[in-house]
This record gives structure tokens, C-alpha cells and sequence, in this order.
């Protein structure tokens, strides 16, 4: 692929452990496993985007060198969540041996918290049998889906949201090798639209990059079909003035001339809410709202109904001035 | 080689905690004979189940078989291990074969009825020892669970657990912190295999150990689900819950529960009710969640349980306790209940030929009254336990008295032998030709005591009775 083309989470997806960014206690623990060449069962929990998937290629890497590739394996357990994957695909890799001179290979088992019951629970002797010549890596969002026999074979790693600063530190690593022109607000608007999410931010970036190379938070905000924050705002002042039609315009630009999707509007209006300062039975009412409609949203209502109405519930919730 | 493997005990003695379980099987043991009703070793996971009757095997000579969820347990499969042991053991008078099923609770999942049935065959066909182990005593159907006399392991106290971790720090050399043992054994909620892959995950690639080098885990966790409901029932902190509420790695589904028992401290009903209009909205998104697999309905069931129930308790001084979910104690009884109906029903629509749903919704009634008629004739076509019955009839009184009438042998077995054995014939002629398959691919020998891998491979059309259907 030609390298201008490239998609930008994988030509900048961290290759060593040493570049994985906000990590350091995990890091410095597994580059000691490197350094000992030993490894224990591990699970990796923690928000989608924040480096797990990486961390074990990378481990891997560090582990195998060049020819990591034919003892690791990666199986993303949302695709195949039965007890079938595991007795079979499974169990086939864990017991054929490791090639070269490597003395195990890696399964990493992602999105683990998709398998089921039955499946988890095929899974541990599996882990225990062939522990010899296979390790696995566990990833998944929340360690309690996974089940505490298996907890008890890991050694669990929780990986921790990132912050403005990880997500300045990449991005702008990245804006010095692109030739990008990144201002500090255009950081702030990746921080707010990727919510820790380092892969998002650096999909947006890109996007905001084909653009031109200099990088401010309009730009961002415009690619990403986000609402500007101030714009969510002004959505929801003129709803607590009780100004239907105010907010019904608002809306409309927003859904159609901007493209943004009632989903994401929906979440963007929750966030704002949870750090509004109101009194709380009006908070939780209003977001109880927002809940109803996502939800009506999700099974499948007609998007621009469901909107309106929710604008008009929000209009009626809001006290009298 | 991990610790946890490494320092796994060859011998009963060296087994840590649960004295009195480990003396039962060792009891068990000895004085084995094709009488002996085989164990469920149950109890939370590393608590020592699997590792005892390793151990126990070792200790005895015996040879064994272990049959674990990770593979196939086809009917075939353990029909052909029950039928090797019950001809080979008693006449040549060799060692005899344990036969662990492992995982066990992990066979009922299923309305599976068949894969019970072999189970029990297995155990009422075998002239072998028998060793069935699961996390969850109800997770075995009451038909297994009453051939068998369940062994209880409990979870290790912290102090007893860290002699046991300095033990193989001295055998690893590595120089560990005493505080370092103590924290790894709290962490580890009494779990010894965890608390050795905590201990042998810390201490890779050093030779010493201290408090710092630990990995976070358990213990940021806990602390975390406890701040979160202190500072929900402080009354205080408005919305700094939500917020709060992202960085507990914990799912809303539990933390309803904690807040649903903390609430049962309150004596004043209106703000019971109002917190409880909070919860039961936030139940709904969980409900929704679950449905449409959508789970960013989550922050809304979270807005709904903290802040209206935070709303609600601001209205009283009072703090109440902050303990774990009671639940669990209810939802396991309440699954012992619904598994004795799920059985009785099952009972009446396989000898009536009719759905399950149909006898539930139409016959039960006239069954249970034909029944008070005459039981002796119920009991003997359908063998009923008592806990069935008092399900069936509704009636704890009259179930005593209506045994109480029957004839001594059929109150023992709880079941006629005549049914019993029309029980066991039918699922075998089926088994019959799969054994062969089995045979020629499989691998099972009487040398060989662990599974070997072949096994799994072994892709019979059949149920297994590790599915769920």
C-alpha cells in the first residue's frame, strides 16, 4: 500500500512495548516477562481503544522477534461465541507445539467477555492442560463477564482510560511526521469526541488531515459528524426556556444539514446533561428521556419522530422560569 | 512451568485447608467398595476440588480418568469408560480407576435430559470409584445430586493462606515482604490458585518482592464498588456518582443488587418506594441492554439506580450498612425450585406424550389431584422424589403423610427399581453403535490417566452432554 494512504491506526499502531502510551505500570510488568522469557496466563480489561489488542502484539513481538508471527494467534471471540470454538479451533492451536525455538506460543482471546457461559467454562482446563506450550491473553471490556474460575487462572491487568494528556502526547507524535499543524483546541476536541478512545482519535485526525494540515477543533468536530459542544448547548438551553420551536429548528439543522446521527446526538445531549448543573430530579428526568428514546431508537422508531418528541418532553420536564 | 501447576500437591497431606473434606475422601477412600455412593466435591474455584482428588488418586495407586467440560463427554464416550471399568476392575482384580467428572455443574446448563441420564448411568452401572466436582451443588440436577454425598471445600482463610505462599517463595528464592504475602492472600479472596498466579505473575524476573511490585487487581476493584456506595448512600455527592460510576469495573446488573440490599435498611416506605421507583426504571434499561445486546443503554440504568435513589435517601439522615447482595442465597434456592418443577413437568410429558407446556399450563392441576388419589401408582410410573412432590402438591403436610404411607422399600430409593432399570435401557441401545465410532478413533486407555488429545477431536453427530441447546 502506498504509504500516503496508509490507515493511520496501523502505520502508527505502537510495534515495542516502550511506545504504548498511559500504561507504564502494565508495561514495565510485562517487559520484565520479556526480559525472563516466561509468561503466565493474562487478562487484559479495560474500555475498547486504550492499547490491549497492541500490547499483546507487541508482547508478542518482543517475546518471539520475527517470527512472532507463527506463535501468536489472534481470535476474536464476538465472531464465534459458542463452546464448539473452543473444544475445537481452540484446543487445535493450544496443542500443537510451538514453531522455532520459542518454548510456548500466545492465543489472544479477544473480546473474551463475548463467550459464553458453557464456552468459558470448556475453556479453563484447556487453559490448564496446555499451559505448557500455549499462554492466553484474555481481553475483554469488563473482567466481571468473565467467569471467576478463569479470573482465578490470570493474572488480570486493568488497563486505564486515557487522558487529554496520552491523547496529546500521540497525536502530536503523530502531527510532527505527518507535517500536521495541530492547535491545542483541536486536542480538546479529540479528547471530547474520543472519550479515551485513542483509536477514534487517531481515525478522526486522519480524517481531518486529508483535509488540509492544519488541524483546529471546526475541523475536527466537522468530520467526525459530531455536534460542536456549544451547539449541544444551545440545544438544550432553549429547551430549559421552553422554546419548542427555538429547539425544533436547532434539531432539524443538526439531523439533517450537519448529518449527525440521532444516536450519537442522543449521547453527546447525555454527556452535556451529566455535567450541567441543575437540580439532580431534574437531571436524572431529563436523561431518563434521552434513555427512553435511545432506546426506541435501538428498536428500530423513526429517528426524526422520536427526536422531536423527545424535544418536545425535554420543553415540558423544564420548570417554569 | 506456572506455580500454580508447579506446586500443585501429589500427596493428600499437602493439600492446604478444607481438613475434614480431605478426611471424608480419604475415609471414602479406603474403605471403598462398588457400593459407595460416588462425591460431589463442590465449592468456589481454588479451593483445592480438583487438586485433592489428584492427589487422592496419587495416594491410593488408582489410576484415573478425567473427564472435563473442555472436551466432547458424549454419552458414548462415558458409556465405553463405565463399561471398561465395570468388566476389567472386578474379575482380574486390578488397581482400580477414578472417574472424575470435572466441570459437572457445567452439564445441566441444558434441559438436556439425556446427558443426565447417562450420568446417572454411569453411576449406577460403574464397579469404579466416581468423583464428580462443581463449583455450584444446585448446578448438578437433583437425580445426580442424590446418588451422591456432596463434600463441601470452603474458601482459605488469608492467614492460613500465607505460610503456604512464603513456602514456595523459599522454594523459588525469591525474597518476599511479608506485607506482600499478606496483601497477594487478601486479594485473593481465598482462592490458592489465584493467590499463587498472583505471587508467581509478580514475581517473574525478579528475586525479590515487595508490596509495590504487586499487580493491581482484586483489591482496586473492591475498593472502588465500596467508595461508590458509600458515597451513593452518604446522601451527599450528587453527581459525581455517574462519573464515579464509569471507573468501577463492575457492571450495573451487580451494582443494583448491592444498592437493592443496602436499601433494605431503611424502616420509612416513602423512601423505599421512591428509591425503588429508581430501580426499577434502571431494571428496565438492564432488561432492554440485555435484549438488543445495545449496552450503551448501561449509563441510563446507572443515571437511574444512583441518582434517584441517592435523591430519595437525601430526604433522611440515616446511613445504612454497606453489604454484599443476599441475592445470591435466594437466587440459588429459587433455581433449586424452578429445577424441581422443571424435572416434575418433565417427568409427566415424557410418560404422558405431551409438551411440557401443555401439562404446565393445562393437566398439572388434574395430575396433582389424580395423584392425592393414588399415589403409590404415581410413584411407582413417574418416581418422584419427595422435594418434587411438595412442588407437585403444594403441600409440605400432606407429602409427609402420603410417604409416610408407602411401603419402606419404595420410600428409600425414593423410585421403583422396576422403572429405574426401564430408565437405563433405553438411552444405551442408541449408545450402542456410536461406542464404536468412538472406539476406533478415540484414544482413551486404561494407561493413560489425563484425557489425552485426540479425543477432542473425535467429532461424533451426537449430543454432548457439556452443550446447551
Amino acid at each position: 500500500m502506498d504509504d500516503s494512504h496508509a490507515i493511520w491506526i496501523e502505520k502508527y499502531r505502537p510495534q515495542k512495548l516502550s511506545e504504548i502510551i498511559g500504561q507504564g505500570q502494565i508495561i514495565e510488568r510485562l517487559q520484565s516477562y520479556v526480559r525472563s522469557g516466561n509468561l503466565p496466563h493474562l487478562l487484559f480489561s479495560g474500555n475498547a481503544g486504550i492499547g490491549k489488542t497492541t500490547t499483546a502484539i507487541a508482547l508478542a513481538r518482543e517475546l518471539f522477534g520475527d517470527n512472532w508471527n507463527m506463535n501468536f494467534r489472534e481470535m476474536n471471540a464476538s465472531d464465534e461465541r459458542g463452546i464448539d470454538v473452543v473444544r475445537n479451533q481452540i484446543k487445535q492451536f493450544a496443542r500443537t507445539s510451538p514453531f522455532g525455538e520459542s518454548s510456548f506460543k500466545i492465543l489472544f482471546l479477544d473480546e473474551a467477555d463475548a463467550l459464553t457461559t458453557d464456552a468459558q467454562a470448556a475453556l479453563r482446563r484447556t487453559m490448564e492442560s496446555y499451559a505448557v506450550s500455549c499462554r492466553f491473553i484474555l481481553s475483554c471490556n469488563y473482567s466481571s463477564k468473565i467467569i471467576d474460575p478463569i479470573q482465578s487462572r490470570c493474572a488480570i491487568f486493568r488497563f486505564k482510560p486515557l487522558v487529554r494528556e496520552d491523547i496529546n502526547e500521540e497525536i502530536m507524535n503523530i502531527a510532527k511526521k505527518e507535517g500536521l499543524f495541530v492547535e491545542p483546541d483541536a486536542i480538546d476536541a479529540l479528547t471530547y469526541i474520543s472519550q479515551g478512545d485513542m483509536r477514534k482519535a487517531i481515525n478522526a485526525l486522519q480524517g481531518a488531515a486529508i483535509l488540509g494540515n492544519k488541524i483546529n477543533s471546526d475541523r475536527i468536530f466537522s468530520i467526525t459528524a459530531t455536534a460542536l459542544p456549544g451547539e449541544i448547548e444551545d440545544l438544550l438551553n432553549l429547551c430549559m426556556k421552553k422554546d419548542f420551536l427555538g429547539a425544533g429548528l436547532l434539531l432539524r439543522h443538526l439531523l439533517s444539514e450537519r448529518g449527525i446521527a440521532p444516536q450519537e446526538l442522543l449521547f453527546q445531549c447525555y454527556r452535556s446533561l451529566v455535567l450541567r448543573e441543575i437540580p439532580e430530579d431534574l437531571k436524572v428526568r431529563m436523561i431518563d428521556h434521552i434513555g427512553e428514546t435511545d432506546f426506541r431508537l435501538s428498536e428500530g422508531a423513526n429517528s426524526d419522530i422520536q427526536m422531536e418528541a423527545l424535544i418536545a418532553r425535554f420543553v415540558i420536564t423544564a420548570p417554569q422560569a | 512451568m506456572d506455580w500454580a501447576t508447579k506446586y500443585r500437591p501429589a500427596k493428600v497431606r499437602e493439600v492446604v485447608g478444607n481438613p475434614q473434606s480431605i478426611a471424608v475422601m480419604v475415609d471414602w477412600a479406603r474403605n471403598w467398595s462398588n457400593k459407595n455412593r460416588p462425591l460431589i466435591l463442590y465449592g468456589k474455584p481454588g479451593t483445592g476440588k480438583t487438586s485433592s482428588a489428584y492427589a487422592l488418586v496419587n495416594d491410593m495407586g488408582w489410576d484415573i480418568v478425567d473427564l472435563n467440560a473442555s472436551d466432547q463427554r458424549t454419552a458414548g464416550i462415558i458409556e465405553k469408560i463405565a463399561g471398561e471399568g465395570s468388566t476389567s476392575a472386578s474379575i482380574t482384580g486390578r488397581k482400580h480407576k477414578l472417574i472424575l467428572l470435572d466441570e459437572a455443574d457445567n452439564l445441566q446448563g441444558s434441559a438436556d435430559r439425556g446427558g443426565a441420564k447417562a450420568i446417572i448411568e454411569l453411576i449406577d452401572g460403574s464397579q469404579q470409584p466416581i468423583i464428580l466436582i462443581a463449583n455450584d451443588l444446585y448446578g448438578i440436577s437433583a437425580d445426580i445430586r442424590k446418588r451422591c454425598i456432596p463434600v463441601q471445600f470452603i474458601q482459605l482463610q488469608s492467614r492460613s493462606l500465607v505460610p503456604h505462599l512464603k513456602h514456595i517463595c523459599n522454594l523459588e528464592s525469591v525474597l518476599c515482604d511479608n506485607e506482600a504475602l499478606k496483601e497477594i492472600a487478601h486479594d485473593s479472596g481465598g482462592d490458592v490458585r489465584a493467590a499463587i498466579n498472583m505471587l508467581y505473575a509478580s514475581s517473574i524476573g525478579k528475586d525479590t518482592l515487595e508490596p509495590k511490585d504487586l499487580l493491581s487487581s482484586e483489591k482496586d476493584e473492591r475498593n472502588t464498588k465500596f467508595s461508590l456506595m458509600l458515597s451513593l448512600f452518604s446522601g451527599k455527592e450528587g453527581m459525581n456518582l455517574l462519573t464515579k460510576s464509569k471507573s468501577v469495573n463492575e457492571t450495573p446488573d451487580k451494582i443494583i443488587l448491592w444498592i437493592e440490599s443496602s436499601l433494605n435498611y431503611y424502616n420509612d416506605i416513602e423512601i423505599i418506594s421512591e428509591a425503588y421507583e429508581g430501580l426499577t426504571r434502571a431494571d428496565e434499561y438492564l432488561g432492554y441492554t440485555y435484549r438488543k445486546q445495545y449496552y450503551k443503554l448501561w449509563s441510563y440504568a446507572f443515571a437511574n439506580m444512583l441518582l434517584r435513589v441517592n435523591i430519595a435517601i437525601k430526604k433522611s439522615s440515616f446511613h445504612p450498612k454497606i453489604v454484599p447482595p443476599d441475592r445470591w442465597q435466594k437466587i440459588s434456592k429459587a433455581k433449586y425450585q424452578k429445577e424441581l418443577r422443571g424435572n416434575m413437568i418433565g417427568k409427566f410429558s415424557e410418560t404422558f406424550h405431551m409438551s411440557e407446556s401443555d401439562v404446565r399450563d393445562e393437566y398439572l392441576d388434574i395430575f396433582a389431584r389424580l395423584f392425592e388419589l393414588s399415589p403409590q401408582s404415581f410413584i411407582d410410573t413417574l418416581s418422584f422424589s419427595p422435594d418434587e412432590l411438595i412442588v407437585l402438591l403444594e403441600d409440605k403436610k400432606l407429602v409427609s403423610e402420603i410417604i409416610a404411607k408407602l411401603p419402606e422399600i419404595t420410600k428409600k430409593g425414593q423410585y421403583s427399581d422396576k422403572v429405574e432399570k426401564k430408565k437405563i435401557l433405553v438411552p444405551k441401545k442408541t449408545a450402542k453403535n456410536k461406542e464404536l465410532k468412538v472406539e476406533e478413533s478415540s484414544s482413551i486407555k486404561d494407561e493413560i490417566p489425563m484425557k489425552t488429545e485426540k479425543e477432542g477431536q473425535v467429532s461424533l453427530p451426537q449430543k454432548t452432554l457439556f452443550d446447551t441447546y
